[in-house]
């Protein structure tokens, strides 16, 4: 008998397979936030998953408990009312690069300074994945996007400082990084106070292609060679992915 | 490890052909022929596949009926 | 029931209580403020002090999906920040009550001079097709009652529903009585109980339905119907009449105060749910040979009411936040001679 792929009973099985690209990383960040209830046992009655809007921001709809899909940038200030309203509720936040340090980036500084006890989960593809490869706050200097043709000028955002600014747990990983991404993910629920873990992800239609890659998996490999996990560090490098909490 | 085996199982409604597993694959045991992804009944159960798939549409059953990774 | 001395934003936050609001998040803004500082320290309410309107109005929604009853207060400025979101609260059927303190705009305008020049806003100010329920009292009285109403409303249409006041009325200090009137509670299950999805996208049964103009007729004909049928419950208006006049005045909020002043010469007509507009006006508009609107703002609810009655509709309009009778008078004047 086939084996069940357990931790699918956080998501609506029915709507898939999601509409994202092939290729996309944003499967994967989903299979690991489930992995990570899982983990955890998260009860479905009790938790609500938010997200914004962006390809990233599909995310909430595909969970199979109450979730909200708000407008574009808002998803932490509607998470913030859901909890304060009702404090039992673990309340989780997956959504895009673009949709939560750019739009929706003065939430994220104030809510990090209240430090609302919500979990974010930040799909950083880099990109604006949905709106064609546009640059994002974090696409990185030099990258080559829609509206960085000769390469992108504008430092990206530092969210690690941020976040540690406000004394927030702040967490990094990549697609790539599986046991690592899911641990991240895992302590940032586990965290009370505001949690935030940034995957990096492949965006391959509307980032990768651009800039030369020619699948997700040649993306994937550019994250194992370009990062490096450091454990015992309070402050990580551009290119070292852990845990700072 | 190399006697290890593997039953795979694959949704074909999910795939969407993005080609990661045939990549990932250490003992290539996919291709994509004529729009579909074919397993070749090489598989050493390494789960690489069934993790980095980004649709959920792999399934790898071990002989030993466990499926805890290794590797 | 008690007697007390209020201000008008004051009577809007005790109102806010007595519906049973449990959650308020707002940005400081004059001349809303007041309704902000009432409620903190109210042991009742979580008071949410936001970095913008645009995440109070989504604090509340938020809050009001997790199930309590929100609200949250601002003036023009910040009224314009929300627009996108409220057009978001009618997708997505969340309860919820905004309040509106108007002032003199566009833009920072005049900060302290009473307004009502968010008439249209309030009707149109976000995008796509909705249909918003929009009181608007004109004493401090009617501020605590209405804003009760508000909620109700809110709760049986699950939709935001504005309260609009302006600085004069939200800054006028009267004695009131603080009746128990009755409070709907909520119907909706909270979140975290099921699996539902609330989305802004065009959807059927919690599922996006983005390429479907079937499924978009339908949920905005949905719309429209339950904001229709709730409205009907509040059919409220004042009605002056002079049987020796021939003209219908039309006011509302701080200017129908000014407008008893002339209820010798004419007959006045308040709405008081000015959307959707009270059915109302069209009997009593039979009877007058000439209808005036008289507002704070360049014939915003006069190209309503034309639209409504399909004729014409006269205009006295009062700018700059000074409600000064002479100048009213002088309005009328010109219009009776046809200037
Ligand atoms: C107010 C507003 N402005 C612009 C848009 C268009 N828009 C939709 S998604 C998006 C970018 C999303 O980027 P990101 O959050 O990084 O998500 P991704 O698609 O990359 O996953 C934009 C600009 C919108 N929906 N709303
Ligand atoms: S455009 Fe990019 S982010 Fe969006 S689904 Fe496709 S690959 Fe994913
Ligand atoms: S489990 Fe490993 S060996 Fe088996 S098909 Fe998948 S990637 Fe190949
Ligand atoms: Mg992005």
């Amino acid at each position: 008998m086939t084996r069940k792929l357990t931790y699918l009973n956080y998501l609506k099985q029915d709507l898939l397979p999601t509409q994202w690209c092939p290729g996309c990383g944003n499967g994967i960040v989903l299979k690991l936030a489930c992995q990570s209830l899982e983990e955890l046992n998260f009860p479905k009655k009790g938790t609500v998953v938010v997200s914004g809007i962006g390809c990233a921001g599909r995310s909430a709809g595909f969970f199979n408990l109450d979730s909200v899909h708000t407008a574009h940038g808002r998803a932490i200030p509607v998470a913030e009312g859901i909890k304060l309203a009702n404090e039992k509720l673990n309340v989780i936040v997956i959504s895009g690069d673009g949709d939560l340090l750019g739009i929706g980036g003065n939430h994220l500084l104030h809510a990090s300074r209240r430090n609302t006890d919500i979990s974010i989960i930040c799909i950083a593809n880099a990109i604006y994945g949905m709106t064609g490869g546009q640059y994002s706050p974090t696409t990185e200097l030099g990258s080559k996007t829609l509206t960085t043709p000769s390469g992108n000028t504008d430092t990206p955002i530092d969210v690690q400082a941020l976040i540690k600014a406000h004394n927030c747990f702040y967490a990094r990983s990549t697609t790539y990084h599986l046991k690592h991404a899911m641990k991240c993910m895992v302590e940032a629920l586990k965290h009370r106070g505001l949690s935030f873990a940034e995957i990096k992800t492949q965006c391959i239609t509307n980032d990768g292609r651009r800039r030369g890659f020619k699948n997700g998996y040649e993306m994937l490999m550019y994250y194992k060679d370009n990062y490096k996990i450091n454990n015992n560090s309070n402050e990580l490098k551009h290119n070292e992915i852990g845990i700072v909490g | 490890m190399a006697k290890k085996k593997g039953t795979v199982h694959i949704d074909h409604n999910r795939c969407k052909l993005c080609g990661i597993c045939v990549s990932i694959c250490p003992v290539q045991n996919y291709k994509i022929n004529q729009h579909k992804l074919k397993e070749l009944g090489k598989c050493i159960a390494c789960m690489q596949c069934e993790r980095y798939c980004p649709d959920m549409a792999l399934i790898i059953d071990t002989k030993d009926g466990k499926d805890t990774p290794t590797g | 029931m008690a007697k007390i001395l209020l201000q008008g934003n004051q009577a809007i936050a005790l109102a806010a209580i007595k519906a049973g609001m449990k959650f308020f998040a707002g940005y400081p803004i004059t001349p809303a403020s007041e309704i902000l500082h009432e409620l903190t320290n109210k042991k009742e309410v979580k008071v949410l002090q936001m970095e913008d309107e645009i995440a109070s109005v989504n604090a509340i929604i938020g809050a009001s999906l997790a199930g309590v009853k929100s609200m949250t207060a601002t003036s023009g400025p910040g009224f314009s920040l929300m627009q996108e979101s409220i057009g978001y609260a009618h997708m997505m059927e969340v309860p919820l009550v905004i309040v509106n303190v108007q002032r003199v705009g566009p833009s920072t305008g005049m900060p302290t001079f009473p307004a009502q020049g968010d008439i249209l806003q309030c009707k149109y100010g976000s995008h796509g097709d909705y249909f918003p329920i929009v009181f608007y009292p004109n004493s401090v009285d009617e501020l605590y009652k209405y804003t009760i109403t508000a909620f109700n409303a809110a709760e049986e249409s699950l939709s935001p529903v504005i309260l609009l006041s302006d600085g004069y009325v939200g800054h006028l200090y009267e004695t009131i009585e603080t009746v128990d009137y009755p409070v709907s509670e909520r119907a909706m299950a909270p979140l975290g109980t099921s699996n539902r999805h609330f989305t802004g996208l065009t959807h059927e049964d919690s599922k996006p339905a983005t390429s479907n103009p079937e499924v978009h007729k339908k949920l905005i004909k949905h719309l429209e119907t339950k904001q229709k049928k709730v409205s009907k419950k509040y059919n409220d208006y004042e009605y002056i009449e002079n049987n020796s006049s021939d003209t219908l005045l039309i006011a509302y909020g701080a200017m129908s105060r000014a407008s008893y002043n002339f209820k010798d010469d004419y007959s006045i007509f308040r709405p008081i749910r000015i959307f959707p507009i009270v059915e109302k006006i069209k009997e009593i508009a039979k009877k007058y040979k000439e209808i005036i609107v008289m507002e704070m703002n360049t014939g915003q609810y006069k190209s309503e009411v034309e639209k409504l009655l399909h004729r014409e509709v006269k205009l006295v309009p009062i700018l700059g936040g000074k409600i000064d009778l002479q100048d009213i008078w002088g309005g009328l004047r010109r219009l009776k001679r046809g200037k």
